[in-house]
C-alpha cells in the first residue's frame, strides 16, 4: 500500500453519486420544459377503464 | 455518570430543545386539517426531498450497514445505491400520480383505482401495521439513548415515545418538514465529521498503518491485522444474491410505503413532487461510505468484537463533542423514521377510518381534532407499547410487507390495462394470509423452498400471479367498482 490508496468501492459509491447529481440536473431541465398541464397526459390504467365504462369516481 | 454521557446528555438536552422550538413554530402554520396532514400543500423541494431521505435513512441505514460492513466488507455501498433506485423509481413512476389526484393517504389512491373494499381493507392493515411500527422505531430510539445516556433502557423508549408525539402533536407534516430539514443537516455535519476525524487522526495511531492516514493507512493496518483490504475494500465482497436482495428490497420499501412518500402529497406541486425523490436519492447515498468505514476502523483496532457495537464504539472513542455529533446524527436518522412512522398511523387513521369511513360529514375542524387525536392515540400505544415491549413485536417487522403488497396494486393499477379491482382486494388478502404463514413457519418451514429469501420478496412472488390471474378471469363492466363512498351512500338513501 504505497502512496495514496483509493479503495475500490469508492470508485463505485462515488461514481453512482455522480451519476444521480448529472440526473438530478437533467431531470430538472426536462421538467423545467414540460408545460404545467402534461400532467393531464399521465393516466392511470385503472382509472381509465372506470372513465370508458362511465364509472363514477367520487371525490373523497 | 461518566464525562462522556453527560457530554452526550447535554447535546441531546440542546438538539430536543431545538426540537421542541420548531414544533412551535411549524404549528402558527396550522389552519386547517389539510395543514396537518399534507402541509397545505405547499411544502418545497428541500422540504420534500429531506423529510423523503430522513424518513427512509433510519436505523438500518446507519447502524444495520456498519454491522454487515463490520463482517462482510464495503460491498454493503449497494444497501444505499439500492435504496437510491427505489426512491429513484418512486420519483419516476410513481409520484406524478399521486400528487395528480391530490391524495392525502395511499388507502384513498386504491379507491381511485379500483374501489371501496380495497380501500377499506389497505386502510385498516395501514394503521395496524403503522401502529406496530411505531412501536418498533421507539424501542430502536430508546435503545440507543440508553447507550449515549446510561439511563434504562424502559425509560429512554417511553422518553423517545412522549417526545416524538408531543412534536409532531404540534403540526404533524408541517413539524416532520422542519425538523427533517435539521436533522438532515445533523446527519450531513455528523457523521462526515466523525468519518473525517477517524481517518486523519485515529487510523494513524492503528498498529501497521505506519502512521499514514485515510484509507492508505486503514489498508495497510487491515493487512497488519489479518484482514485482506483487497476483500474488505472491494464493493463485490458481499454475494450477487445479497445485492440483489437490497434492489428488490430498495424498490418494494418505497413507492407505496405511506410514511416514505406522504411528503410528495404535500409538494407544491406535480413536478416538484416528481423531483424531490431524485433529491433525495442522492442524499442517501454516501451515508455507508461514512458509516461502513467507520465500522471498519473498528474492527482493525479491535475496539469492539459485536458488529451491531462497532458504529457507536467508534463515537465513543473519539473526542466527546464531535463523537456526541456523529452519535446524534445516527438519533437523527432513526428519530426521523419513527416520526414519520406515527404520522403515517395517524393519518390513515384520522383521515380514512374516522373521518372518510365512519362519518364523512364531519367538518374540517372536527377533522383536525381528530387528527390530533389519532396522532396522540397511536403515541400512547407507543409508549404503552415499549413499556412492555413483548418479544413477539420483534416479529412483527414482517407487517411492512404490506408495503410491497401495496405497491404491487399500485403499479398495477397504473400500468396494467386489465388490473381489475377484485384482483388488488384478493391480492392484499392473499398477500398477507401468505406472509403470516411464511414469517411464523405455518404449518411447516417454507423458507428452504423459496431460497430463503425475505418475506417481502415471497410475498410479491405470491402476489403478482394472483393479481394477474384475477385480472384475466374477471372483467371490466359498468357495474365494477360501483359502490361509493360512505357519504355518498347516506346521501343516496336519503
Amino acid at each position: 500500500m504505497n502512496g495514496d490508496y483509493f479503495p475500490p468501492f469508492l470508485y463505485f459509491s462515488l461514481g453512482a453519486w455522480l451519476f444521480l447529481f448529472v440526473f438530478f440536473i437533467s431531470f430538472c431541465i426536462y421538467l423545467a420544459r414540460l408545460p404545467d398541464d402534461k400532467i393531464l397526459d399521465y393516466k392511470a390504467k385503472a382509472i381509465e377503464n372506470k372513465r370508458k365504462l362511465g364509472i363514477k369516481i367520487f371525490k373523497f | 455518570m461518566g464525562d462522556i454521557q453527560t457530554i452526550h446528555l447535554a447535546v441531546i438536552g440542546a438538539v430536543l430543545a431545538v426540537i421542541f422550538l420548531f414544533g412551535f413554530l411549524a404549528s402558527r402554520r396550522i389552519k386547517g386539517c389539510e395543514d396537518m396532514l399534507v402541509c397545505g400543500r405547499t411544502l418545497g423541494i428541500f422540504f420534500v426531498a429531506c423529510s423523503l431521505a430522513a424518513e427512509y435513512m433510519g436505523g438500518l441505514g446507519t447502524i444495520g450497514v456498519s454491522e454487515r460492513a463490520f463482517t462482510e466488507g464495503m460491498g454493503v455501498i449497494w444497501y444505499h445505491i439500492a435504496a437510491s433506485t427505489g426512491i429513484l423509481l418512486f420519483g419516476l413512476l410513481f409520484a406524478h400520480y399521486y400528487r395528480k389526484y391530490g391524495i392525502q393517504t395511499i388507502p384513498e389512491y386504491l379507491y381511485y383505482l379500483f374501489d371501496i373494499k380495497t380501500w377499506k381493507a389497505n386502510a385498516l392493515l395501514n394503521f395496524v401495521a403503522y401502529t406496530f411500527f411505531t412501536v418498533i422505531e421507539v424501542v430502536a430510539l430508546g435503545s440507543i439513548l440508553a447507550g449515549l445516556t446510561g439511563f434504562p433502557i424502559n425509560i429512554c423508549s417511553v422518553a423517545a415515545a412522549i417526545f416524538i408525539t408531543l412534536y409532531v402533536l404540534a403540526a404533524g407534516m408541517w413539524s416532520i418538514a422542519y425538523v427533517s430539514m435539521f436533522y438532515m443537516a445533523l446527519i450531513y455535519l455528523g457523521l462526515p465529521l466523525a468519518f473525517f476525524y477517524v481517518m486523519k487522526f485515529g487510523v494513524p495511531e492503528l498498529i501497521g498503518s505506519g502512521g499514514a492516514a485515510g484509507f492508505t493507512g486503514l489498508a495497510r493496518a487491515m493487512a497488519e491485522s489479518g484482514f485482506d483490504p483487497d476483500f474488505f475494500f472491494s464493493p463485490f465482497s458481499i454475494s450477487p444474491m445479497v445485492v440483489i436482495g437490497f434492489f428488490i428490497g430498495g424498490i418494494l420499501a418505497v413507492p407505496a410505503a405511506q410514511a416514505t412518500v406522504n411528503y410528495a402529497f404535500g409538494a407544491r406541486n406535480w413536478k416538484i413532487a416528481r423531483l424531490a425523490p431524485i433529491l433525495a436519492a442522492f442524499l442517501i447515498l454516501p451515508l455507508s461510505i461514512w458509516t461502513g468505514t467507520m465500522s471498519l476502523y473498528a474492527k482493525t483496532a479491535g475496539l469492539t468484537a459485536e458488529p451491531k457495537l462497532a458504529l457507536i464504539t467508534v463515537l465513543t472513542e473519539i473526542p466527546p463533542w464531535i463523537g456526541a455529533v456523529g452519535a446524534l446524527a445516527i438519533f437523527a436518522a432513526i428519530l426521523s423514521t419513527a416520526d414519520s412512522i406515527l404520522f403515517a398511523a395517524g393519518s390513515v387513521l384520522a383521515k380514512d377510518l374516522l373521518q372518510r369511513w365512519m362519518n364523512p360529514h364531519a367538518d374540517d375542524r372536527t377533522v383536525l381534532r381528530w387528527t390530533r387525536f389519532s396522532i396522540l392515540a397511536v403515541g400512547l400505544i407507543a409508549t404503552v407499547g415499549a413499556m412492555t415491549v413483548p418479544e413477539l413485536l420483534k416479529q412483527a417487522y414482517f407487517v411492512y410487507t404490506l408495503r410491497a403488497v401495496t405497491l404491487v396494486c399500485v403499479f398495477f393499477g397504473i400500468y396494467f390495462r386489465r388490473a381489475h379491482p377484485d384482483a388488488a382486494f384478493w391480492s392484499i388478502i392473499v398477500g398477507l394470509i401468505a406472509a403470516t404463514l411464511y414469517q411464523f413457519n405455518i404449518p411447516i418451514d417454507y423458507k428452504p423452498y423459496f431460497w430463503n429469501v425475505h418475506v417481502s420478496i415471497f410475498t410479491v412472488m405470491i402476489t403478482v400471479p394472483v393479481f394477474f390471474v384475477i385480472s384475466l378471469i374477471r372483467k371490466w363492466t359498468p357495474d365494477t367498482a360501483g359502490e361509493p363512498p360512505p357519504l355518498y351512500a347516506k346521501e343516496k338513501s336519503t
